[in-house]
């Protein structure tokens, strides 16, 4: 009586083990195999709640030999798991949870590469089908479709089992088996079981086994895993609110009921399972089962269609030599020698059709007048110079052909296009699409990641902050590249005004730095494209980007790379934009054609050269920054090879492995130029015996430590992105090891490890800086010899580069250029050149700088104003509709209505008048008239009114700098100017005032910020160290005029003030801004 | 004329109002800070002169605040500005029964006629002035002709101002065009115009004026010039029926108490009888002293709210709820503040139905009901109140659940998906503490009433764990159903390990 009770209890309760029973099954305790086939990592977005690579390591750590990662509709980890699990020894098992439309999550296991295709067929199809921001579900007809290759489990909770038994009971249950067991087979279909102490689940477990039985199909013990670790629920149930929108107060079941979706270790889980023994000895069967790896995934580059009767091969060494005749002219031997050689190695790896496929990309620019320039090792390569690729030839330069293409590597090579950002980069992207198809090529992905502010913003949602809270916090999570260890998330918060006692704010700051680095969503890349021959939704899984026309792969650059899958990446560069809109503005207005691939050189364009030593370069690629600046003078270019140390010289690499100054001393011959060793002569020679470059790290490893092109290429990537700690340990016990054995003295051993270390915070290659080098040089012609026809380009194009329009303006002024004021009568969308009466061309600033002021009712202005010119200001409100009363009155308040209707001119605050009763609504009896206008009865705007409303207006004055007004007063408090600075010895002690232009806080500066100050004479520079800026910050991070005490330091034509007093200096409250944060 | 009474940082003053004379004339001379927002982050709300001249700005936080000054700072009560402004609305009640409640610490009032009683409009305002001074006011005082006239003059002017007839435009003329509070686009038209205080709007031509802003420009223009006569609106009588008393020293004993409670209480209901209203919820709040603050105990009150199931107004009912409940729970530290609210309503007409089941009379089952928690406590250690109806919450921790007051009025429970359990398990309410021996992790002995129970068969385990952001309300655990060998037979119970106190409990027996 008893025990049958006791029996009924037991069914009833889905009991696990009596009492007495032991506790393993014979035989079984000795050899505990299991493997996780059921895993979510945090690319199961707002989901799990660890990476990739931690579920990888707990997996070895705890002696799982395999696992599978099944995140919700993508295979967005799978590259990083393949990785991690290569690392930590342990079998990645791909597959994916696939959403139906019926209902349900389907995990799907992929057994072999036909598996594969059909999974990213599977996901592909959905994806595109739903659009963006949509759950992507597949239909049964689809899923039967893919179905070969794939094992399907039938999931948790939110499995198709589970949801088919729940909705109507063990009848559906059995249907719904027996027709998984017709779509993929009876062999393919697993009855999953997970056990993470919920009495709800067992109940559900205990009828999936009981169909399992009679259906004769195989269980399976999987745990479900969506964090590595127990401590990660906590992420994975802030992830749950945020998905849906609660807090974790009000989320109540939406929560985890426990902690157990972690990584059991087959210990936990054969104990777990001790009644079902057979459902942990599945996995390993099945894992065994599971044949497809990552290694291959049947990827291959498109080729290039070739007219009849010609390979691709002898199609490339066709267009080579075509175009070598024309950039090589004539062809030396020396020349021709290299071309052989790369074309033979093309040939070799075959990649003929990749250099095929970039140089119709090359054409179809040309054709169409858009700029555009091969950038990375790219420019090492003679056939891409030839083809036109690059426009920086390498065998003049001398550059590594190995660092583009090597035998070795067994890598494909990197080339990189700049194009002119905005339209032009657009129209090459679909074209690429269209040349492709649609599953032919694609964006590859960018994966978002909480960072600071967005941890703190929607942690802090999570926690039930109010939006004004989380407003001050997302501000004072600093975007500065350098950051302060003092700079804790700790001092953030008190520094928003938070209480770090409150226990409510300690969760709040242990969940910010917890979810940090954790996947958020994917957007696309701004330039990487992929291209496939056939489809490329057979290798990875495609999706809908937000903007319309695109498709994204589901994995990054990155992923993409290390998985093998070529990509040029289409790079929109502001200053191709620039150089483009500059060259058409010169051949428009000055009558000359500008050929970029002929610039003059050094001796010929002595006055670039001579602009550049003064470091008097706003506005130029790549040299205009504070850095670069403080270093143009000390290395004194003359020629184009020194701007490309010099681009190359300011780099976090260099920086740290305290390159820049021996360089730079060297150069002005303070320094004796030494190397390392004698043997390393021939790299250094011609960088002074400091190494700048990439290449000549990997050349030194090579001389220094005897290593193969393929291991100094693995050092190249020890040294790339994503950086490995113990990979750099085991790459310098190699380099000593190969150093000691070629009798290398150990303090010349310290230096070649420096170097070649310091380069992990990343230098540029040669070619690379060559590239960059070429476009620094272009803006500088152009900005010398025409500069307004730069700046208006410059202003055109903005936002790029390092400073506002306000300061470019103000530093074409002071180099004579005259800048007219918008003006409704004249001014176009864009700024513009009119030629003055004394030959000379002016600027005219155009509408696109008035705030507010839509592109379409500027343009809507343009053309009425073409069609016949305005005769008031109420008949242009009257014939423009679209310029919004809104519209009317700023432009009135910035001087463009001045010049309308009356001879003399009105004053602005006459066009107020005016312009305020033009777009007063009238009754439709007086509806298209243009009424009298009245005398206004308002003053003139004084100074400082003028100078607010050019600055609200448009954030910057063709007039005088505001600091002119108050140079006198500045004067009599002891104030010098900027210009004046440059006159004063090292060591003064010195007082400037200016207005905030630039502030920088470099990775490489130690905290240490650089300020820069602009008065009517020119920019003042400032250097602000740790202390005072701890003293001051609200000043440093906020004025926009400064008051400024320090010393002085003027050595090599380098001028600065270190900082000991910084104070607001009070003016008229004007809307001008500052770059920051570079 | 007009009087306008305006209360320049009304809340600063309104948290100022009940202190003692010299210990707000003392405050009034030092920075006074309000400040408002989440304990987490308190903000400045306002602040008085002396504050801003020290560097204060409104929406700094209460860090910065005690980084940049040593102002006195207050928490923001609502209640005490509404209490402030009702008493204010009584101030001028006192000179005129025209009575316009404008703006949180600004009332206009209609003088005309009451010149016989008190006077010239200069004796009039020096007795306002002074009648506002005993309510715990330092009002800027403006007299004149019409009533936009006598606010922009109180909002614009410290002190008492007269205006006579025919000088409004003149003496208003230097005020910022800004007092008027005109829509902000109109103020961003004028500052573009270089229009900045009243005089300069005065002087603009009308005409050309309406063709650039309308009629509302029309309107701030006559405004500006004092030409404006519109009829007051008056306020209506207050319906927030609220009285706090702030102890000067804090009070422990129970007597000192509740006479001021009683007071309150009384005033409260006379109140209510003479509009004729009755209440049907009473709150009692208890500010304790900040000592406790420092033990990390932010905002320590203790807060009561008495949901009665029928209207009532007699003051010694309220009284017995409040006295019972304060006689029960005996405050660990001395009250600061005392407030007492009740919520108006009409009184019960209703008259018991023939038919309708028989139920106790609704007073006497309230006094019950408080009797009731006198024994047995408001709350249990969970926080859960001891007497009213259950209500299941939404969360996996078994067994919670909360307890509302009794209403007249049923609720719809929200739906529960949660399955519906196939066995009943009777609760043991508390839970019993046991001893359970293990082997293997499993459950193999239970001590149930001082015996040891050999266990048959365990079910489980079944974990659960929540509200870890939480370490006051965390929990975890681990629960079985257990087969007992009993000496009647098998018994079937559930028990649990709470793992964060590493206690076991028997929850309940199945059936």
């Amino acid at each position: 009586m008893e025990n049958s009770r006791g029996q009924a209890f037991c069914v009833r309760f889905g009991f696990l083990a009596k009492i007495g029973i032991p506790r393993y099954r014979s035989g079984f305790q000795k050899r505990l195999m299991y493997s996780e086939l059921h895993a979510r990592s945090a690319f199961t977005f707002l989901e799990g709640a660890s990476l990739p690579e931690a579920l990888a390591l707990v997996c070895a750590q705890r002696g799982i030999p395999a696992m599978a990662l099944l995140d919700k509709n993508g295979v967005y980890g799978t590259p990083r798991f393949h990785l991690a699990a290569k690392e930590s020894k342990i079998k990645a098992h791909v597959g994916a949870e696939v959403c139906l439309a019926e209902g349900g999550y389907y995990p799907l296991l992929v057994k072999d590469r036909t598996g594969y295709q059909n999974l990213c067929r599977l996901i592909t199809t959905a994806k595109l089908r739903n659009g963006k921001n949509v759950v992507a579900a597949s239909s049964r007809d689809e899923l039967q479709r893919h179905s070969a290759g794939l094992v399907c489990l039938t999931g948790d909770e939110n499995g198709p089992l589970s949801l088919a038994l729940q909705k109507h009971g063990m009848e559906a249950g059995r249907k719904l088996l027996q027709q998984l067991s017709f779509i993929f087979g009876h062999e393919n279909v697993y009855v999953e079981l997970q056990r993470h102490f919920h009495r709800h689940q067992e109940a559900r477990n205990q009828a999936a086994i009981a169909l399992a039985r009679e259906l004769r199909l195989p269980v399976l013990a999987t745990n479900g895993v969506c964090y590595a670790t127990p401590a990660e629920r906590e992420i994975a149930d802030a992830f749950t609110c945020i998905r849906n929108k609660r807090r974790l107060d009000t989320a109540g079941r939406l929560l985890a009921q426990n902690s157990q979706r972690h990584v059991r270790s087959p210990q936990e889980m054969a104990r777990t399972f001790v009644d079902i023994p057979e459902a942990i000895a599945n996995t390993m069967e099945l894992s065994s089962r599971l044949e497809f790896t990552m290694e291959n995934l049947g990827y291959e580059f498109p080729r290039y269609p070739v007219p009849a009767g010609e390979t691709m091969d002898s199609f490339l060494y066709q267009r080579t030599w075509e175009g070598a005749r024309c950039r090589y002219a004539p062809i030396t031997g020396r020349v021709r020698s290299q071309l052989e050689r790369e074309l033979a190695l093309i040939e070799n790896l075959g990649l003929a059709g990749y250099f095929l496929i970039v140089w119709d990309i090359i054409c179809f620019c040309r054709e169409n007048g858009i700029l555009v320039q091969g950038r990375g090792s790219a420019a090492n390569s003679a056939v891409c110079y030839s083809l036109g690729i690059t426009a920086v030839d390498p065998i003049g330069m001398e550059l590594l052909f190995e660092r583009f293409l090597s035998e070795e590597r067994g890598e494909w090579p990197d080339i990189d296009l700049d194009l002119p950002s905005g339209d032009q980069r657009e129209q090459v992207i679909q074209y690429v699409y269209q040349r492709y198809g649609q599953r032919g090529a694609a964006m590859t992905a960018n994966v978002c990641t909480y960072r600071g502010r967005s941890a703190a913003r929607e942690m802090g949602k999570v926690l039930g902050f109010d939006e004004e809270t989380l407003s001050r916090l997302s501000k004072l999570t600093g975007s500065w590249e350098w950051r302060d260890p003092m700079d804790t998330l700790q001092k953030q918060f008190t520094k928003a005004g938070l209480d770090l006692h409150h226990p409510q704010i300690g969760v709040y700051m242990d969940l910010c730095r917890r979810v940090r680095d954790l996947p958020r969503h994917l957007s696309q890349h701004s330039g990487g494209m992929v291209i496939c021959q056939g489809q490329l939704d057979s290798v990875v899984p495609l999706e809908p980007a937000t903007m319309p026309g695109r498709v994204v792969v589901q994995w990054d650059k990155d992923d993409c790379a290390a998985l093998g899958l070529i990509k040029v990446d289409l790079l929109g560069l502001g200053m191709m934009a620039v150089i483009k809109d500059s060259i058409d503005l010169i051949s428009e207005h000055y009558g000359e054609t500008v050929d970029l691939a002929h610039l003059p050189q050094d001796d010929a364009a002595r006055d670039v050269y001579e602009t550049i030593q003064k470091a008097d370069t706003v506005g130029m690629f790549q040299i205009e920054s504070r850095a670069q600046m403080a270093s143009l003078p000390r290395n004194n270019p003359r020629r184009f090879y020194d701007l490309v140390t010099q681009v190359a010289l300011i780099r976090p690499g260099p920086i740290v492995g305290q390159m820049t100054n021996p360089y730079l001393k060297r150069r002005q011959g303070k320094e004796k130029v030494t190397y390392p060793h004698p043997s390393l002569e021939p790299v250094l020679k011609r960088t002074l015996g400091v190494p700048l470059f990439q290449e000549q790290l990997l050349r030194m490893a090579m001389i220094c430590s005897n290593f193969t092109g393929g291991e100094a290429e693995e050092l190249r990537r020890a040294l790339g992105s994503r950086r490995s700690q113990q990979r750099m340990i085991h790459i310098e016990a190699k380099l000593r090891a190969g150093m000691t054995q070629n009798g290398f003295a150990s303090g010349t051993q310290d230096d070649v490890v420096k170097f070649i270390t310091s380069f992990a915070l990343y230098g540029f290659p040669e070619s690379h800086a060559a590239s960059f080098a070429l476009l620094a040089y272009a803006s500088a012609y152009l900005k010398v010899r025409y500069l307004g026809a730069f700046t208006a380009a410059l202003l055109n194009n903005w936002p790029m580069g390092f400073y506002a329009p306000a300061t470019i303006v103000k530093d074409a002024q002071r180099h004579g250029l005259r800048v007219k004021p918008v003006d409704v009568t004249r001014s176009d969308w864009n700024c513009s050149l009119e030629l003055e009466n004394d030959g000379k061309f002016s600027l005219r600033m155009g509408l696109r700088n008035v705030k507010r002021l839509p592109q379409l009712a500027a343009g809507a202005l343009v053309e009425a104003r073409n069609a016949r010119p305005f005769s008031s200001i109420s008949d242009l409100a009257l014939r423009v509709p679209r310029v919004s009363p809104g519209n009317l009155r700023v432009l009135a308040q910035i001087g463009a209505l001045n010049n309308i209707g009356k001879e003399n001119g009105l004053h602005r605050r006459d066009a107020l008048w005016e312009s305020q009763k033009a777009a007063q609504p009238v009754g439709p009896l007086l509806a298209g008239v243009a009424g009298p206008d009245s005398a206004s009865p308002l003053l003139r705007m004084t100074t400082d009114e003028r100078l607010m409303a050019d600055y609200s207006g448009t954030g910057l004055t063709t007039g005088q700098h505001p600091l002119f007004y108050r140079r006198e007063e500045l004067r009599r408090m002891g104030a010098k100017s900027a210009r004046e600075l440059a006159l004063l010895c090292d060591g003064d002690h010195v007082r400037v005032a200016g207005c905030v232009i630039a502030r920088q806080r470099p990775g490489t500066a130690h905290g240490f910020i650089f300020m820069s100050l602009e008065d009517e004479t020119g920019i003042a520079n400032a250097i602000i160290t740790p202390d005072l800026y701890a003293e001051s910050t609200m000043t440093i991070l906020q004025e926009r005029f400064v008051w400024m005490e320090g010393t002085l330091q003027n050595k090599d034509r380098v001028v600065h003030v270190k900082a000991e007093l910084i104070a607001p200096l009070h003016m008229a409250p004007m809307a001008m801004t500052s770059r920051d944060f570079h | 004329m007009f009087a306008c009474l305006f209360a320049p940082d009304f809340p600063v003053q309104a948290a100022l109002r009940l202190e003692p004379g010299p210990a707000r004339a003392a405050l009034q001379q030092s920075p006074v800070v309000i400040l408002e927002g989440p304990a987490s982050l308190l903000r400045v709300f306002a602040a008085n002169e002396n504050a801003r001249q020290a560097g204060i700005e409104i929406g700094m936080t209460r860090l910065q605040v005690e980084a940049c000054s040593r102002a006195t700072l207050r928490k923001r009560s609502p209640a005490q500005e509404d209490a402030a402004q009702s008493a204010l609305l009584d101030c001028a009640r006192a000179f005129s029964p025209r009575v316009e409640s404008t703006a949180p610490g600004t009332v206009v009032l209609d003088l005309t006629g009451t010149e016989k009683l008190f006077g010239l409009p200069q004796n009039a305002a020096a007795k306002i002035f002074l009648l506002a001074g005993e309510f715990g006011f330092d009002l800027n005082i403006a007299i004149a002709p019409n009533p936009d006239t006598a606010l922009y003059t109180a909002r614009g002017f410290a002190g008492v101002t007269i205006i006579p007839s025919g000088e409004e435009a003149k003496r208003l003329g230097p005020l910022l065009v800004a007092v008027l509070s005109p829509p902000l686009e109109v103020l961003e038209i004028l500052e573009c115009w270089g229009i900045r205080n009243l005089q300069s709007l005065g002087a603009l031509p009308p005409v050309a004026l309406v063709e650039r802003l309308g009629q509302s420009g029309l309107h701030l223009q006559r405004l500006a010039r004092g030409e404006i006569h519109r009829p007051l609106v008056p306020a209506a009588p207050a319906t927030d029926f609220i009285e706090s008393f702030e102890f000067d020293d804090p009070v422990e004993t129970l007597e000192s108490l509740v006479f001021i409670l009683n007071r309150l209480l009384h005033q409260l209901c006379a109140r209510l009888a003479c509009r004729s209203l009755a209440t049907n919820e009473l709150r009692l709040k208890l500010e304790l002293a900040s000592w406790q603050k420092m033990a990390g105990r932010q905002d320590e009150s203790y807060d009561r709210l008495w949901k009665l199931p029928f209207p009532m107004q007699d003051a010694k009912v309220l009284f017995r709820l409040a006295y019972l409940d304060l006689e029960d729970n005996t405050q660990s530290s001395p009250v600061k503040k005392l407030i007492v609210q009740v919520v108006p309503v009409k009184p019960r007409l209703s008259q018991s139905g023939l038919f309708a089941p028989p139920s106790p009379e609704a007073e006497q089952l309230e006094i019950t009901l408080a009797r009731v928690r006198g024994v047995t406590g408001a709350a249990d250690q969970n926080g859960i109140a001891c007497a009213g109806s259950p209500q299941v919450l939404d969360s996996h921790k078994p067994d919670s659940f909360s307890v509302r007051p009794f209403s007249t009025v049923t609720t719809k429970d929200a739906d529960h998906s949660a399955p519906v359990p196939v066995l009943a398990l009777r609760m043991f309410r508390p839970v019993l503490e046991t001893s359970v021996e293990t082997m293997d992790q499993k459950p193999r002995a239970v001590s149930l009433r001082k015996k040891r129970l050999r266990v048959l068969a365990a079910s489980g385990p079944w974990r659960s764990s929540g509200h870890w952001w939480n370490a006051a309300s965390a929990w975890k655990r681990e629960e079985w159903d257990v087969a007992l060998q009993t000496a009647d037979g098998v018994g079937f119970y559930r028990i649990y390990l709470d793992r964060l106190r590493k206690q076991w409990f028997v929850e309940g027996v199945l059936d």
